[in-house]
């Protein structure tokens, strides 16, 4: 592959800095030390061991008198094969807001129910309101402004029992789960004590079980048994083709594409 | 592995011809233990299927990026695994059959190794799934079949999949020794409640019992059965329901802590008897348990898990170690009289005596389909009706079996006393060839 005219090998690809495959980047880090030459120091020793050339704090700050804050620049000495990266995706066809709703109009022909919350302690709302609301997200509504969908967003800090417990009720599709909150790993429990409730409950093979956060991927949702993961950057439009496709593959009413 | 005394898998075997290997979380040995019985099934020429809960055998952990250990199969070995997945086996593997389960890795085909060699599984993700998986495999000629639980999920050990259960705990559960024996003691009481016995004469149940059922029983053998949406959103109007002769709750569902709380929030918890399916449907915060059971309250279900082993992995992902043998006694003596493995170390503690029909069980009377095992490297004779646990009884079997038999003794293949309510949600499997 060729770029700006200049050979690039994408079995061996390095950071962009100022010239292809310099290997520079920007990091930024905190240390729990004062402020100080032997902080700086510190701050490039540990850039060193990981795997930085050249290191040099460009920038650092004292915060609070105990920590300090630093911004650094350094040569990557290392690189990665990029031909064998391989990243699990969802078999859907991306669609518009007006493609998903003659979508579900034609191949199911009647509204899809959706319920979703935040659920255990977390009470970061931001993904779900983006995929859930009215007023969307990046320029995109969310799904409680599709005809064609019915929308529960139940908030934050849900018990996995108060979720289930709406899904039955409304008799749902999909559950949505967003989970920011994964400090010491607690949205991997959550995530699989809701998934346990729906088996238990009897309504896993009734529903499209979704989970959405920063640190969550498709690799995840298969490993704890969900239907799909969401990550970083995804759009109303993106949940809602999965949903509206993935239902009527089920419903025996549609086929994705053959994939290559 | 193979020493002087039995070894995990003698104690599988003896317990039937199918097993679940479920762990207390993420990282706790699932994937080693599995390996073990499997290598041990191989050993013993016994044709194997393996399944997984979750996904199991990749390269790398999805939330922690450390390195796992492969699942690595014998040649002629069936296993179930998505599509995507199945790409990134290091052994030759061809398709054998379709089933109709699909997750964001694509479809849930059976494959056969072709040779010896590492793979991955992953992808059936629900108890349809991982059940009509495990009968496909049984169609195809596996005599063995293994399924390997997801993270800390624990619903492939229910009864209408698997035959035995082994829980993988260790190290990566708690921070100290103290934390991982009490939370390993916690989920063995939990998964090994005890086998409720339908009392003698009661008519407790006139229809099959579906997700929304509720059935209260009396103490003079009459019952009561109650439909709701969920016993999670009706939590506090069930617990009403529950007069002073209410001796037995039977649910369909889950049984959570909101349920249970209600009900001590009433005072009736003391002389009463939860009872659920099996043990796959508690989910329930431990402290919510311990108070029921405090103030005199009973769980029970009606298939019992069988747990047959408990394996310990001394190291955690973030690189502590703890003392092997002091793990390993400890969670033993926790969990006694279940046997209790380090399948690395090599070291095993709570062994039935040589000759000894199998593990004592402390949930299980008398139960069928333990045969003795002396070691002996040939097939066990359970091995030969291998299908028992996977009874596709339909919703209409049920009411006849029931209608005919509930509380009658040694009556039905459910065995003495026991009720003929459905193991799981099963209905007879599809399956279709590879398109």
């Amino acid at each position: 592959m060729t770029v700006s005219g200049v050979n690039l090998d994408l079995t061996r690809v390095r950071p962009y800095g100022d010239t292809l495959d310099d290997g520079w980047v920007q990091m930024s880090l905190t240390l729990p030390v004062p402020s100080g030459p032997e902080a700086t120091r510190a701050a490039e020793a540990l850039c060193e061991k990981m795997g930085l050339d050249d290191v040099r704090v460009v920038y650092s700050r004292d915060i609070a008198g105990t920590f300090t804050f630093f911004v650094v620049y350094g040569k990557c000495v290392h690189s990665v094969d990029f031909t064998a990266i391989k990243v699990s995706k969802v078999n859907m066809r991306h669609m518009t807001f007006d493609e998903i709703n003659e979508f579900i109009a034609t191949c199911i022909g009647r509204k899809i129910v959706v319920v979703a919350a935040c659920t255990g302690s977390d009470a970061h709302t931001v993904g779900i309101d983006a995929i859930i609301n009215m007023k969307g997200y990046a320029g995109e509504y969310g799904l409680e402004r599709y005809p064609w969908f019915v929308a529960y967003n139940l908030g934050s800090q849900v018990p996995n029992e108060a979720l289930v417990a709406k899904a039955i009720e409304v008799g749902a599709d999909a559950i949505l789960v967003s989970q920011v909150v994964t400090q010491k790993n607690v949205h991997i429990d959550n995530l699989t004590n809701l998934a346990e409730l729906v088996e238990a409950e009897g309504i896993r093979d009734k529903v499209l079980l979704i989970m959405g956060g920063p640190r969550i991927d498709h690799e995840l949702a298969v490993e704890l048994g969900y239907d799909a993961g969401f990550g970083p950057g995804t759009l109303p439009s993106h949940v809602g083709a999965f949903i509206a496709q993935e239902l009527a593959r089920r419903m025996g009413v549609w086929a994705p594409a053959e994939k290559a | 592995m193979r020493g002087p005394g039995l070894d995990i898998t003698d104690i599988v075997l003896s317990a039937g011809s199918s097993v679940a290997v479920v762990g207390m979380a993420k990282n706790c040995g699932k994937t080693v233990t599995l390996g073990a019985i499997l290598e041990g099934v191989a050993t013993r020429g016994i044709p194997v299927g393996v399944a997984s809960a979750g996904r199991d055998g990749e390269d790398v952990d999805a939330v922690t990026m450390l390195p796992k250990p492969p699942i690595w199969l014998p040649e002629g070995a069936l296993f179930a695994t998505a599509e995507r997945l199945a790409a990134k086996a290091r052994a030759p593997i061809e398709p054998v059959a379709a089933t109709r389960h699909t997750s964001a890795l694509g479809r849930l085909l059976v494959y056969r190794a072709i040779a010896p060699g590492k793979v991955e599984v992953g992808g059936g993700n629900s108890a349809a799934a991982a059940h009509d998986a495990v009968a496909l495999m049984r169609r195809l000629g596996a005599r063995f079949v293994a399924i390997d639980g997801a993270a800390g999920r624990k619903f492939s050990c229910a009864p209408s999949l698997v035959e035995a259960t082994v829980l993988a705990t260790g190290a990566a559960l708690a921070a100290t020794m103290e934390g991982v024996v009490r939370r390993t003691t916690r989920a063995v009481r939990t998964l090994t409640v005890p086998e409720w016995m339908c009392p003698a004469g009661a008519e407790a149940l006139s229809a099959p019992l579906s997700h929304r059922d509720v059935v209260f029983i009396r103490g003079d053998a009459s019952s009561r059965r109650i439909v709701v949406p969920s016993v999670l959103a009706r939590a506090d109007e069930v617990a009403r329901a529950l007069t002073e002769d209410v001796e037995t709750v039977l649910l369909g569902g889950a049984l959570t802590g909101g349920f249970l709380r209600a009900i001590l929030k009433r005072g009736r918890a003391s002389g009463l008897t939860v009872v659920v399916r099996d043990a796959t449907r508690i989910l329930v915060e431990p402290g919510d348990l311990d108070r029921f059971w405090s103030a005199g309250g009973q769980v029970a279900a009606v298939h019992p898990v069988r747990l047959v082993a408990v394996t310990t992995n001394p190291t955690a992902p973030d690189g502590r170690l703890l003392d092997p043998a002091a793990l390993l006694d400890g969670v033993a003596h926790a969990v006694a009289p279940v046997p209790a493995f380090d399948v690395v170390a090599g070291i095993a503690r709570n062994l039935p005596a040589a000759g000894e029909a199998g593990p004592a069980m402390p949930n299980r009377s008398g139960a069928g389909g333990r045969i003795g095992v002396h070691g002996a490297p040939a097939a066990p004779a359970a091995l030969a009706a291998p299908a028992a646990a996977f009874d596709t009884a339909t919703d209409t079997a049920i009411v006849a079996a029931v209608a005919a038999g509930a509380g009658r003794k040694g009556a039905s293949d459910h065995g003495p006393g026991r009720l003929a309510v459905p193991r799981g949600d099963e209905e007879p499997p599809r399956e279709g060839g590879v398109a």
